[in-house]
């Protein structure tokens, strides 16, 4: 058996003699509990610090974890996504960003601390929306990790992932999987999973595990309110496009002056209704829907995805089969589980979906299932079809004027629309970058 | 720098955090993590203990302290350079000053020796290790009050079996028989099911509905009151179909919580003097307050859930609690005022009122007080966590008979494992403890070779520093006492040692 640790002779001379050893053990030795696929060999960590692309999502709360801890396993290559800069709510647990960042895109900031501070690390940003890049970008990556805040990314992430796949004969081909692991936060609470599209649960697979989030009744908002978040609401989504106090410019929740006035108008809703609670606190709390980000929540889930980053990259172990749930409000609790796929997932299972409704019914009836059904959840569905051989845009929200020309259609049934029994609908949408087809089920 | 921690744990629990001074000992990977974590959400003052030194170069508490002094400028960081051992030998008191002390990678003797020290002072003692793929942490504190517990899923405290006066006082205000529709449609489902629970009860011999059948009926009893339009239809009244759906929860009995029973009836509790902590005080203030005024149940909590209503009617009857709920709180201050202290908000959280109490670590390593049977009914499943917990104690026997630890270098993996197979063996001897430990963990600890692995000293660095933030705020429940994570599986176990 080799004798010690062998001096270290890699590039640039960064790596001092045992810089790496708490990571060579689980590399250079055989265990029983090692994936049956690995062998323990000294060139492992050479694929680690040399070869091994990683690709990370979100430069935020988790991200910044993310970075550090991969940055600290031995992983080199790694790309960073995201479109914010900083703002000075983020110094609290965004430990990679100072104060003297501020206005800066968190993927740079990001990028150069960890480049500056563990030497041999080369960490490039992209200040830049996921959305902006397409499958030659992501095909290049050995694994991809996500620190994100949004569900409709994930979405869009998990889309991508999947239109990578390829099939030989309905067989997948296993080396068009790239494995995505997912982290998500919510002040105590948190989660991480590792899916390999393809094969194991994808985002959409579990998509009820996601409600949709709590949005007050208008009627509640315009009329009767009774909670300070009310008030809140009536300024954020009445008030604010009606007196446009700041021009053309969109509400923006990290912007102050924008909260002040919100702020100041519920105050008055709340006064006229004798309702008592708004803060400023509060306001910037709604409009920004934040549930408080604690450090250490996103120090925990980030830790998990980085361990799964690196069972992945090295077989070292077998990885997390597939879901880790953490809530640590009453002392610490865990729960691991197998999701399974849904045998008729709209992302990942290439099942037709079936929509089902009469002929009679109005195609605002179609899109308000695709927008509310738990499995779909989808945004703001554009719905075209083949018609007598042409393509034929039923809806779309997202163009100005097409919105404008098609928007009699949602008064229209669907027999009206020409549409027949079997006939097949593609929907586009923000949650995935690929088309979904449904097949439209005339019912009785 | 503003703390949204703020939000979960209130202005009071950031006062505790920003007067809170913590000890780490040793800043290693696993140290810095925790520290790292409670330098960020605003801990007024950290001291790092550590005696040893960074690749020869700056001694290693003080590259940390200066790393996380970057992180938040209002912190105020300090570095001893010295072993914990030495402190303990010249200077135990030293270890007074803190609010809580972190320890990680100690050693066995040094875990004991200090738990000793700040058991005696009663000094909370967070003991961590990251060892391998396993974490581990310890939480050592006598006697822990947790004032706002912050349960996910509280019941609401409507007093609806038990309608105190100015609710029933209310409730007479409506008639709905003789309300218009939209103001029919628009009363809160809480006085929709009071109405009709007096309707019940004038018709049930004052009984309320027991079983699921009455429950049924009384449901339907509510289902009949909604409106019907000129056809016989029922109108959509939403706050009706609220009141169905919540006739389940709102019949449910007031009562005190036998957990708070318990403190009630404790020592402490009876006996207040002029030793007596303030937590003490206020909770026999909310006791004879509970004897009195209280009529048998505790202060009324004086909030509402948001329901379908107009904005009047809802605010009227959410000041009815809130009105009722300060008077009780008026109460009990005078109680603690008699009990010569002041009161807070406690009243609001008078059933979350929680004592959190472990076992010394001298408890815990005792022949005589060992916990055999959780041991060994953990280890009826030979793949429990608590299995990782003995190999450590086999690890630490290790370390004193070899003056190092297993499968460090390479070449010792393979001869460490009967060696440590043996150290296992004998810990558990001593104990008479007869459990089954799979060969496979022990061939697994030699392979960690006592590494600290960032991805896993990052998990209890977060695990840890949240269980600190508990201590030192006394909001929300800690764990009790032993919390062991598999990073291999990605599962965890809380144990009571």
């Amino acid at each position: 058996m080799a004798d010690a640790e062998l001096p270290m002779a890699v590039d640039g001379g960064y790596d001092w003699d045992g810089r790496w050893n708490h990571v060579r053990k689980f590399l250079e030795r055989p265990g029983p509990f090692a994936h049956p696929d690995f062998e323990p060999c000294t060139e492992s960590l050479q694929f680690l610090l040399e070869m091994c692309k990683i690709l990370v999502i979100g430069a935020g709360g988790l991200g910044c974890e993310l970075l550090k801890n991969l940055a600290l396993s031995g992983f080199r290559l790694i790309h960073v996504v995201d479109m914010d800069t900083i703002d000075i709510s983020n110094l609290n647990r965004q430990f990679l960003f100072r104060p003297k960042d501020v206005g800066r895109p968190k993927a740079e900031v990001a990028a150069d601390f960890i480049n500056n501070r563990i030497p041999g690390c080369k960490v490039v940003p992209h200040y830049k929306k996921i959305q902006d890049f397409d499958e030659s970008f992501y095909r290049q990556f050995h694994i991809i990790v996500c620190g994100l805040d949004s569900i409709i990314a994930r979405r869009w992430m998990n889309g991508m992932l999947i239109s990578l796949l390829s099939y030989e004969d309905g067989v997948l081909d296993p080396s068009s999987i790239i494995p995505l692991i997912d982290g998500g936060t919510e002040g105590f609470k948190g989660n991480s999973r590792v899916i390999l599209p393809g094969m194991t649960a994808c985002i959409d697979c579990t998509l009820e595990l996601y409600p949709p989030q709590i949005n007050f009744p208008m009627c509640t908002i315009a009329s009767m309110p009774r909670l300070p978040e009310h008030c809140i609401e009536y300024a954020r989504i009445l008030l604010w496009p009606k007196e446009k106090p700041f021009g053309e410019t969109s509400l923006d929740g990290d912007n102050p002056e924008h909260i002040q006035w919100v702020f100041k108008k519920s105050i008055e809703r709340a006064a006229e209704f004798h309702i008592t609670g708004v803060t400023y606190r509060l306001t910037q709390g709604v409009v920004k829907r934040i549930i408080p980000a604690v450090a250490s929540t996103n120090a925990v889930i980030a830790a998990a995805c980085s361990l799964e980053v690196f069972k992945i990259a090295s077989s070292a172990y077998i990885p997390l089969n597939n879901y880790l749930v953490f809530n640590d409000v009453d002392g610490l609790y865990t729960y691991t589980f197998e999701a399974e796929r849904k045998e008729n997932c709209s992302a990942c299972s290439q099942v037709p979906q079936n929509l089902q409704f009469p002929p009679s019914a109005k195609l605002q009836e179609v899109l308000e299932y695709l927008m509310e059904n738990a499995s779909l959840q989808m945004k703001s569905p554009a719905i075209t079809t083949t018609l007598e051989g042409k393509n034929k845009t039923l809806y779309l929200q997202s163009v100005k004027s097409i919105e404008e020309r098609t928007k009699p259609n949602l008064c229209k049934t669907l027999t009206e629309l020409g549409l027949s029994d079997g006939q097949e609908l593609a929907v586009a949408d923000v949650t995935t970058p690929q088309t979904v087809l449904f097949k439209l089920n005339f019912t009785t | 720098i503003a703390y949204p921690g703020f939000k979960l744990w209130g202005d009071h629990g950031q006062d505790t955090l920003e007067n809170a001074h913590v000890c780490l000992i040793n800043a290693t990977a696993t140290g810095t993590e925790i520290l790292k974590n409670l330098v960020l959400p605003g801990i007024g003052a950290f001291t790092i203990v550590d005696g040893h030194t960074v690749t020869g170069e700056d001694n290693r508490a003080q590259a940390a302290t200066e790393l996380l002094q970057e992180l938040n400028s209002h912190v105020s960081g300090n570095f001893v350079e010295e072993s914990p051992e030495k402190l303990l030998d010249n200077n135990p008191d030293f270890f007074h000053r803190f609010t809580i002390v972190i320890a990680v990678q100690l050693p066995e003797s040094t875990s004991l020796r200090l738990g000793s020290v700040l058991w005696s002072a009663s000094i909370p003692f967070l003991v961590c290790k990251t060892y391998g793929l396993i974490g581990y942490m310890r939480l050592v504190v006598q006697e822990h009050t947790v004032i706002e517990s912050h349960p996910d899923s509280a019941l609401e405290d409507l007093r609806l079996d038990k309608p105190f006066a100015e609710f029933k006082n209310h409730l007479q205000s409506f008639d709905l028989e003789s309300m218009n529709k939209k103001d029919h449609s628009h009363t809160p489902w809480i006085i929709i099911i009071a109405k009709y629970l007096e309707k019940w009860l004038s018709e049930h011999n004052y009984k309320p509905p027991q079983n699921y059948k009455e429950k049924e009926a009384f449901r339907q009893l509510i289902r009949d009151g909604i409106r019907k339009n000129e056809n016989g239809v029922p109108e959509d009244e939403e706050n009706f179909e609220e009141a169905i759906k919540n006739v389940n929860t709102a019949l449910n009995q007031t009562k005190i919580p036998s957990a708070v029973e318990e403190l009630f009836n404790s020592e402490q509790c009876n006996n207040i003097n002029s030793e007596s902590s303030s937590f003490w005080v206020m909770l026999r203030a909310v006791k004879d307050f509970v004897h009195s005024e209280g009529n048998r149940d505790l202060p009324v909590r004086g909030t509402i859930p948001d329901m379908i209503a107009d904005s009047q009617k809802f605010i009227n009857l959410q000041n009815v609690y809130r009105t009722k709920a300060m008077q009780d709180a008026a109460a009990v201050s005078t109680h603690v005022q008699r009990l010569l202290q002041s009161l807070g908000k406690v009243c609001k959280n008078a059933s979350f009122l929680r004592v959190v109490r472990c076992r010394s670590l001298a408890e815990e390593y005792g022949v005589d007080s060992v916990n055999k049977d959780e041991i060994t009914s953990c280890m009826d499943n030979p793949d429990s966590e608590m299995v990782f917990y003995l190999i450590l104690r086999g690890v630490e026997r290790f370390y004193q008979q070899h003056s190092r630890y297993p499968g460090v270098y390479n070449y010792q993996v393979e001869d460490d494992i009967s060696k440590l197979k043996l150290c296992v063996n004998s810990v558990m001897q001593e104990y008479n403890l007869n459990v089954n430990i799979k060969d496979d963990y022990v061939h697994e600890f030699c392979r960690f070779g006592a590494s600290e692995p960032h991805t896993v000293a990052a998990f209890i660095g977060g695990s840890a520093a949240q269980e600190a933030i508990k201590i030192i705020s006394h909001q929300f429940v800690p764990f009790n006492n032993t919390f062991i994570y598999n990073a291999m599986l990605q599962t965890s176990a809380t144990l009571q040692l």
